[in-house]
């Protein structure tokens, strides 16, 4: 479904780094790491918005460079809420941008828009920032898109909106034959629907694999202070020290047999503090 | 085309664009220079783009299944059309300025006929060719752009009053509202038409080379 192979794109004082990594159809895949880690970087130079220095993006078989008109018929996407045109009301922006799709579906569209509340015949400028989002998601859903590429399409939302948004991304792929990428700094959101993780820090992909896989790869260990030796810090990701001593994040196979330190399993968002513990290192 | 020019009419020209679209009606003052008539299309074009900034126009174009090459194309139909109205809204005005308020032709600067309108038309490409690859460096600082333009707009249009009024064979030719000297004028519209056709044409190319590298 999507591919992406060795995308590098050099800025004065950032850059993105042969990002390779592969989507296959009927997945939800999340896009994690900090502000300014690059995700939106990534994802406009899969959609030639940012001209990259390099490497290719298949998309649907074929090649984004070559093929960008036609592949941005059959993929929706969504890069930040609808703020564009703020004193024109929805229902004229849209009677604009159904236009150049060939399969555009109203009545899909009619229905997400009843499904998220967004009135029609309001501004764009009267739409809170949580409907902005949903709007834009709309426009992104209504023309048969196989492919899905969101960047932060939960950002704004309430917790009640966030969950039914995540509901909807599983009825998406439910079909087996659409895929979902969005990125996100909402690691809970993953939890709850991803089934792959790439997780990029400064332009650089630390994970590609599938949310378990990560998860099982790691672990959490906490122990005394006296605990914390040269040697175990070189073995730890990350930590982080506190009042009864510290806490980091390892490689399960860094793990010894004789070590003494409790252990818990650690959830997506601990990986991305402690991954960027590591940087701080 | 014609769903990006639709798109221009409904999303990105502001009404306001109309109103300022009147003022070719100026040409009704007695002896008022013509060419000063059809020069406001740059207030339309510096509301138009500032607003279409504001309003995150190529944000919005960037998301339709089109190549980039057409937001470029996109821009290029918007004040092409700006520019045909106001030529468009002028005609009826010149014609009543010529014929009922300055019948025996304007006293400062050229007479509003054929040949008028070509080198308006000369004019304005002038214009295109030097606002829109500047301004397609970045896609939205216009600034700069705007007032490169219009300078060599301004400049254009005093060479050829200038001109026309240095050289007596152009001003017996192409000034003045005889019959007989119509083809020529004739001909300077012709010419302008394929001048202004040519001028956007390469405009757009050389503006789409330097837009294919801007991020958006």
């Amino acid at each position: 479904m999507l591919i992406v192979e060795n995308l590098s794109k050099e800025y004065p004082l950032f850059k993105l780094n042969n990002i390779s990594f592969q989507l296959p159809k009927g997945y939800i895949m999340g896009f994690i790491g900090m502000n300014g880690a690059g995700k939106t970087t990534t994802l406009k130079s899969m959609l030639n918005l940012v001209k990259p220095d390099s490497g290719t993006v298949t998309i649907l078989g074929k090649d984004v460079a070559d093929s960008e008109v036609e592949i941005k018929q059959e993929i929706g996407f969504m890069l930040g809420e609808a703020d564009y045109y703020s004193k024109s009301k929805v229902k004229k922006i849209a009677n604009v941008y159904k236009r150049f799709f060939k399969e555009w579906d109203e009545k899909a569209y009619q229905n997400y828009l009843t499904r998220f509340g967004v009135d029609e015949s309001k501004m764009i400028s009267e739409l809170s920032s949580g409907m902005r989002v949903k709007l834009a998601i709309a426009f992104a859903l209504s023309h048969k898109a196989k492919l899905l590429i969101f960047d932060e399409p939960t950002s704004g939302l309430d917790p009640i909106a966030r969950d039914e948004m995540l509901d909807l991304f599983h009825e998406i792929v439910e079909d087996g034959e659409k895929s979902i990428i969005f990125s996100t700094h909402i690691t809970s959101d993953l939890d709850k629907c991803a089934d792959f993780i790439i997780f990029i820090r400064n332009g650089e992909l630390i994970a590609n694999t599938s949310k378990d896989d990560l998860i099982a790869d790691h672990i959490l260990v906490a122990g005394k202070k006296s605990d914390l030796t040269d040697e175990l810090k070189n073995r730890l990701i990350g930590f982080k020290l506190n009042a009864f001593g510290f806490i980091g994040l390892m490689h399960k196979n860094n793990m010894l047999d004789t070590e003494k330190l409790q252990t818990e399993i650690p959830n997506l968002e601990d990986i991305m503090i402690y991954y960027n513990k590591e940087e701080q290192k | 085309m014609k769903n990006l020019l639709y798109k221009e009419l409904k999303l990105v020209i502001p009404p306001a664009t109309y109103l300022f679209a009147l003022l070719p009606a100026l040409l009704l003052i007695p002896a008022y220079p013509y060419f000063v008539g059809v020069s406001y299309f740059f207030f339309i074009i510096q509301i138009t783009f500032a607003t279409a900034r504001a309003n995150k126009d190529h944000e919005f174009t960037s998301m339709l299944p089109i190549p980039r090459r057409q937001i470029v194309l996109a821009k290029h139909l918007n004040v092409a059309f700006v520019e045909l109205l106001t030529i468009l809204v002028a005609i009826p005005f010149a014609l009543i300025s010529s014929l009922i308020i300055n019948p025996n032709g304007n006293i400062v600067g050229m007479d509003a006929n054929f040949a008028f309108f070509g080198l308006t038309l000369i004019a304005y490409s002038v214009f295109n060719l030097a606002f829109f690859p500047a301004y397609f460096k970045t896609g939205y600082k216009m600034g700069v752009p705007l007032l490169i333009g219009i300078a060599v707009y301004l400049i254009t249009i005093c060479f050829f009053e200038l001109v026309i009024n240095l050289v007596p064979a152009l001003k017996s030719t192409l000034d003045g509202l005889n019959p007989q000297t119509f083809i020529y004028q004739f001909i300077v519209l012709v010419a302008g038409i394929v001048i202004y056709v040519g001028s956007m044409f390469v405009s757009y190319k050389i503006s789409t080379k330097k837009f294919e590298k801007v991020s958006l």
